[in-house]
């Protein structure tokens, strides 16, 4: 069988270029792969030995394709010459590949060693990795952790910052008394750690208080052992200001427990003492404005439970504050109606209901624990807490028994004034009336021989009508009062005839022990005619069976162991007023001085008061001495007057005018007191001329001047209803002639001007009604 | 490792014996080795070619080398070893082929004339290519293979 041979040739060709192209596509793969992964054995054993493969491929084909191209051109002879260095190409690859072949067992255990100690590293390396990773993980976790633990500490920190520095002033103290630590508020009154040289500040030079260097600091107590030390304690900023604070000091530990100092901590309670001080000052403040309340405070609670009273409300009720605190207001406050004599409302209950200031019922008396009543004024009013809620009820009264009494005697003194006023009204009016009797009847006498009877009756009438003069001196002084007019006189007439006035018609003896030398006083007769009538009348009305009343008199000289202190550097005229009645109560002999004051239930009140001041305007003293059921003595004494002769009037004589004296103008606006005055004056040889008014005599007067005609006198009424006195005449005339002579005449004896003529422009004062004798005894006055 | 030697030992023995055995052939004007080379050189060329490659493929078996590009780098190993066998061969018979069996037409090649199963195989021998080109194309796939896995 012939086979053709195409086929080897086509396969040898075709076989060959393809091979070739295999072989470079097989050597780039590989050479790619292993330069890929340049450390991997076995990547270049296969590297090489595909390129070992190549090589004998490229050689291979290489060497067929240039043979058949030789043969097919005929150049055999060619291909014998160059193919033995194919084959031998060939046959190198071939022993090349051969080595690779039988080592590849090495390779592979370099490979497979490599690749375990790479699997067993990688596994290493994982395992490492994950226990890095595990490691990492459990790091993150505790780095988390931490982070967290640092994140909670920073915010502790903060938060503890914060809680310090808010809160009071705290500082850590050593053992050895240096400041370790403080807060924001500490060291803002306490600045600084260090000093300049930079060493720790000693507590007790950066903040000296009053313990310090002393057995109580609060860091040797907590040496000694305490566990904590509270102080009230002041000590010194920075800045020099002392300051109060409460100290409390802990024991500071380290980690093991053992003791490197105090914690200690200042709460700043100056405000709180200057607010206990103001507090206890205002308290203060308050109690003694309570105490010096002049009325009765009482304050309850809503139950009606006294909580206070103030030391007037004591006094009043009997009851002390810590008796009354916590006692129901009825049993502290008693008060009853006095007219009905009913238990009154508690006062209480009213406030509570009203909720207002009420003023309690008129007519309330309180009954004193004691027992002892007394007239009240009270009210009452709520207590209200800030939120205008009633919380108590406050009741202010006071004793009014002394006001009451007032009143009621006020209400007397009144009607007495108003009476008075009537009297002095009267007595103004009959004085004048009396005036003119008593002039015409001094007028008449002068007319009758003495020893007549009717001589005799005419100074019976003339003494009767200067008995109603004194009278009406003495309405006259009830009225209106006043300054005696004081002239000197002798005082057993005054007191036998003021006596006899008063005990006219009673059982009562009148027994007088009067010296005959006794001393001349310097008095207003008619003020003490009424002193020696309240006494007669008093002794009268003490012995009201009748009785008998002793009446002396006698000198006192100085320094006579009297039972007055009286001057030694003068004499007094004593007069002793005895009775035997019914005595005066010794707890109210020192009150029969008082005005309004009488044991008697028809009594003013007014006499003994009366007779008191009239003495004391004398000058003098009085004194009472009395025994109850033994009876009273009263005793006066009286400045003796330096004057010693009483000028005996009333001979109705007529003397010869002044000589110099012509014309003498009287004024007054009743017409019988001009005509009487006229008379008399007519009577003693002067030229009279006669004025209704102030008004008209200075125009008399006036005239006079210009026509150079003298009045040589004028007697001027003080008080001119309607029309111009004396008081203001005097002014005028004096005016017009400095020298002229003016005398007040008035019926008010006590009026200050007829006390101080002088002071008002005139020369002397006369008293009306008066006498002959009078009015020529003050013309020689003052002229004299 | 002494029985890796052993091994090859083994391999060796049989290879040569395989060209001990069908005797020896003499050498043609056509043969792809010239006498200088000479082709018991050649041939032991082959010889160690098929060494090492067997050597591989049997080491690769043992190895249960079956990942990746070793299935088909075995496949190369294969072929390869068979185109190295079917070479030797070839070159072997080469040696004693009548060069009367060689048909020229215009001096050209043109045929070979088979008178038995030598004759055959010589003739399949001169058609190694058909070994060859697949034994490449595994070893690309092989190496494409051992490239694609990352």
């Amino acid at each position: 069988m012939t086979l053709p041979w195409w086929p080897v040739i086509l396969t040898d060709m075709a076989g060959s270029l393809v091979t070739l192209g295999l072989a470079v596509w097989s050597a780039v793969l590989a050479w790619r792969w292993a330069h890929r992964k340049s450390d991997d054995v076995f990547r270049n054993y296969i590297s090489l030995l595909t390129l070992a493969i190549v090589c004998f491929a490229i050689s291979r084909s290489f060497g067929h394709l240039v043979k058949q191209l030789l043969l097919m051109n005929e150049l055999p002879g060619v291909w014998k010459a160059i193919s033995p260095f194919s084959g031998a190409v060939n046959s190198m690859t071939f022993v090349v590949i051969f080595a690779f072949g039988i080592y590849f067992h090495r390779f592979q255990r370099v490979h497979d060693e490599i690749e375990n100690y790479r699997q067993n590293l990688e596994l290493l390396v994982e395992a490492r990795t994950t226990e890095l990773a595990e490691a990492n993980t459990s790091l993150e976790h505790e780095i988390a952790e931490r982070r967290q633990v640092e994140e909670d500490i920073r915010q502790s920190q903060t938060v503890l910052e914060s809680v310090l520095n808010s809160s009071n002033p705290l500082c850590i103290t050593s053992l050895d008394f240096e400041v370790l630590q403080g807060n924001k508020a500490y060291f803002e009154i306490w600045p600084g750690q260090e000093d300049e040289q930079g060493n720790r500040v000693k507590c007790y030079e950066v903040r000296p208080g009053d313990y310090c260097h002393t057995e109580q600091c609060p860091l040797v107590l907590i040496q000694k052992g305490q566990q904590f030390v509270s102080q009230e304690n002041t000590k010194m900023t920075a800045v020099g200001e002392l300051r109060d604070f409460i100290v409390t000091a802990r024991p500071y530990r380290n980690a093991d427990g053992e003791l490197i100092g105090i914690v200690e901590g200042f709460q700043d309670i100056s405000i709180r003492k200057q607010a206990e001080e103001d507090l206890a000052a205002e308290r203060e403040r308050l109690a003694v404005t309570l105490r010096s309340i002049g009325d009765g405070v009482i304050t309850t609670d809503i139950n009606g439970m006294v909580v206070m009273i103030n030391q007037v409300a004591e006094e009043l009720t009997g009851w002390r504050q810590r008796e009354a605190a916590g006692r129901s207001l009825t049993e502290v406050f008693n008060i009853i109606n006095e007219r009905t004599r009913q238990p009154c409302r508690n006062p209480v209950e009213l406030v509570l209901e009203s909720g207002k200031i009420i003023g309690l019922a008129n007519h309330t008396a309180l009954i004193a624990r004691e027992g002892t009543e007394r007239s009240i004024a009270d009210s009452g009013a709520p207590i209200r807490d800030k939120d205008n809620r009633i919380i108590g009820v406050v009741l202010v009264f006071r004793d009014v028994t002394q006001q009451l009494l007032m009143e009621n005697e006020l209400q007397k003194a009144k009607k007495l004034e108003s009476v008075g006023v009537l009297a002095g009204g009267i007595a103004h009016d009959f004085n004048n009336i009396l005036m003119a009797i008593l002039g015409n009847i001094n007028l008449a006498s002068l007319l009758l021989p003495p020893g007549e009877n009717l001589h005799t009756l005419m100074m019976e009438a003339e003494k009767a009508c200067l008995r109603a003069k004194g009278l009406t001196h003495q309405l006259l002084t009830f009225s209106k009062g006043g300054e005696p007019v004081k002239e000197a006189a002798a005082i057993p007439e005054i007191i036998r005839d003021s006596a006899e006035f008063v005990l006219h018609g009673e059982n009562i003896v009148c027994n007088y022990e009067i010296p005959d030398d006794l001393w001349l006083v310097d008095i207003d007769r008619g003020q003490m005619s009424q002193v020696i009538q309240n006494l007669i009348i008093n002794a009268k009305h003490a012995m009201p069976q009748g009785g008998t009343i002793q009446v002396s008199c006698e000198n006192v000289f100085p320094g006579e162991g009297e039972p007055v202190p009286l001057p030694t550097d003068q004499r007094f005229v004593k007069v002793v007023i005895s009775d035997n009645g019914m005595g005066i109560p010794q707890n109210l002999i020192d009150n029969i001085f008082d005005p309004y004051f009488s044991t008697k239930a028809e009594g003013t009140g007014l006499g003994l008061a009366i007779t008191h001041s009239i003495i004391k305007k004398h000058y003098g003293f009085i004194t009472v001495t009395s025994l109850p059921g033994k009876g009273t003595t009263f005793t006066f004494y009286l400045p003796v007057s330096v004057e010693q002769e009483v000028i005996i009037a009333v001979e109705s004589v007529v003397r010869d005018p002044v000589e110099g004296i012509r014309r003498i103008l009287v004024m007054d606006d009743d017409a019988m007191v001009r005509m009487v005055a006229a008379k008399m004056l007519e009577t003693l040889g002067f030229e009279v001329l006669l004025a209704a008014n102030g008004d008209t005599a200075v125009r008399i007067f006036r005239q006079a001047c210009e026509d150079k005609e003298i009045i040589d006198l004028l007697i001027m009424d003080l008080t001119i209803p309607g029309g111009m006195g004396g008081k203001d005449a005097v002014k005028e005339i004096l005016q017009l002639d400095p020298t002229a002579r003016v005398v007040v005449a008035s019926g008010y004896s006590n009026d200050p001007v007829m006390a101080d003529y002088k002071a008002y422009g005139f020369m002397a004062a006369i008293s009306k009604p008066f006498r002959l004798k009078d009015l020529e005894d003050v013309i020689n006055q003052t002229f004299g | 490792m002494g029985r890796g030697l052993l091994n090859k030992s083994l391999i060796v023995a049989g290879v040569l014996s395989l060209l001990i055995g069908p005797g020896v052939v003499p050498a043609m004007a056509v043969q792809a080795h010239g006498g200088s080379e000479g082709l018991v050189a050649h041939q032991i060329g082959h010889l160690l070619f098929i060494i090492g490659m067997g050597y591989l493929l049997l080491r690769s078996l043992y190895l249960r080398l079956n990942t990746q590009g070793w299935p088909y780098f075995k496949g190369f190993l294969a072929f390869i070893l068979s185109w190295n066998l079917l070479t030797f061969t070839g070159h072997w018979l080469n040696e004693s082929v009548d060069p009367g069996k060689y048909l020229k037409v215009d001096g050209q090649l043109a045929g070979f004339t088979v008178n038995g199963f030598t004759d055959l195989i010589f003739y399949f021998s001169r058609l190694d290519h058909l070994l060859l080109v697949p034994a490449f194309v595994l070893l690309l796939m092989a190496l494409k293979r051992w490239r694609s896995v990352p």
